[in-house]
């Protein structure tokens, strides 16, 4: 585990950095990522590490591919279910749009109320 | 096999014979490959492309699966089923590495990644993601259905709440 550095200060210097905590803290930081990379770089393992990781990816991602041609799009064509939802939806759809006409269709709907009001304005007996 | 690498292929003939002894030298297929086409205009890149479909359609091998065979080209909008890019810097990084000396453990893993690569290869590839494509083309129409059906209800709750 990476220990971070700890910064040894007296109390009037911690008194004049105050408010740049977080900056300083974010340098720290950085030079700390450096400092890895750097160790990361010289090790001899790394690299190999990197490749083996790598190909570990590449079999995982074409064992993926693999099953995904062979066995994932042969079974959404063979149970496509699209057909039925289609069905579904139109019928349901349907049944809705009688439903809303039954209800225009009312004495009391607002639908005949304001063409009761309209007719009422524009052809009434003077 | 080797390490899949990135590799450029450059194409200088529309020779069919030539094409398909370029594509088995680089292993088209069996590894990430591409051709910088950025000089050609969009009527000659139509052309290059089509000599191209034929090849690998001859050889039965797929642009995108397993490995790709990017395309560069600032015009993307042509018709082709190969994978068109405008840079060299769009290319994924994942394919961007270097050739190293494998190990045993590793060429073993190779040998796996050979072994489902074939197994992907003996699919008709094209074939398939064609059919994938023409069964998914209903899901637009559910959409615009479920749409349409939400929207009903919505009239239909306002109409019967107003009361």
């Amino acid at each position: 585990m990476n220990k971070k550095t700890k910064l040894n200060l007296t109390g009037k210097m911690k008194e004049e950095l105050k408010g740049f905590e977080d900056l300083i803290e974010g340098f720290l930081d950085e030079q700390e990522e450096q400092k890895i990379k750097s160790q990361l770089s010289n090790d001899r393992n790394y690299d190999s590490f990197k490749n083996y990781n790598h190909l570990e990816l590449e079999r995982e991602r074409v064992q993926k591919l693999s099953s995904m041609i062979s066995r994932k799009i042969p079974n959404v064509i063979e149970h496509n279910m699209s057909g039925n939802i289609v069905e579904k939806l139109t019928s349901y759809n349907y049944n809705i749009k009688e439903e809303i006409v039954d209800e225009v269709k009312k004495f009391d709907s607002i639908f005949n109320k304001n063409i009761r009001v309209l007719f009422n304005k524009a052809f009434r007996v003077k | 096999m080797k390490i899949p690498i990135l590799e450029e292929i450059k194409i200088s003939t529309l020779e069919m014979s030539e094409l398909r002894a370029l594509f088995s030298k680089f292993k088209v297929g069996n590894n990430p490959c591409y051709t910088d086409l950025t000089n050609l205009s969009a009527d000659r890149l139509l052309e290059v492309t089509t000599v191209l479909e034929l090849v690998l359609n001859e050889m039965n091998i797929s642009p995108k699966f397993p490995y790709p065979y990017y395309l560069i080209t600032p015009h993307l909008d042509i018709n082709t089923f190969f994978p068109l890019l405008r840079s060299f810097e769009s290319i994924p990084n994942y394919f961007k590495i270097e050739g190293k000396r494998v190990t045993n453990k590793e060429q073993k893993i190779l040998d796996k990644i050979e072994v489902i690569c074939s197994q992907i290869q003996n699919q008709e590839v094209q074939a398939r993601l064609e059919e994938y494509r023409m069964s998914i083309l209903p899901q637009k129409f559910i959409k615009a259905l479920a749409k349409e059906g939400m929207y009903l209800e919505k009239v239909l709750k306002q109409l019967s709440g107003e009361k």
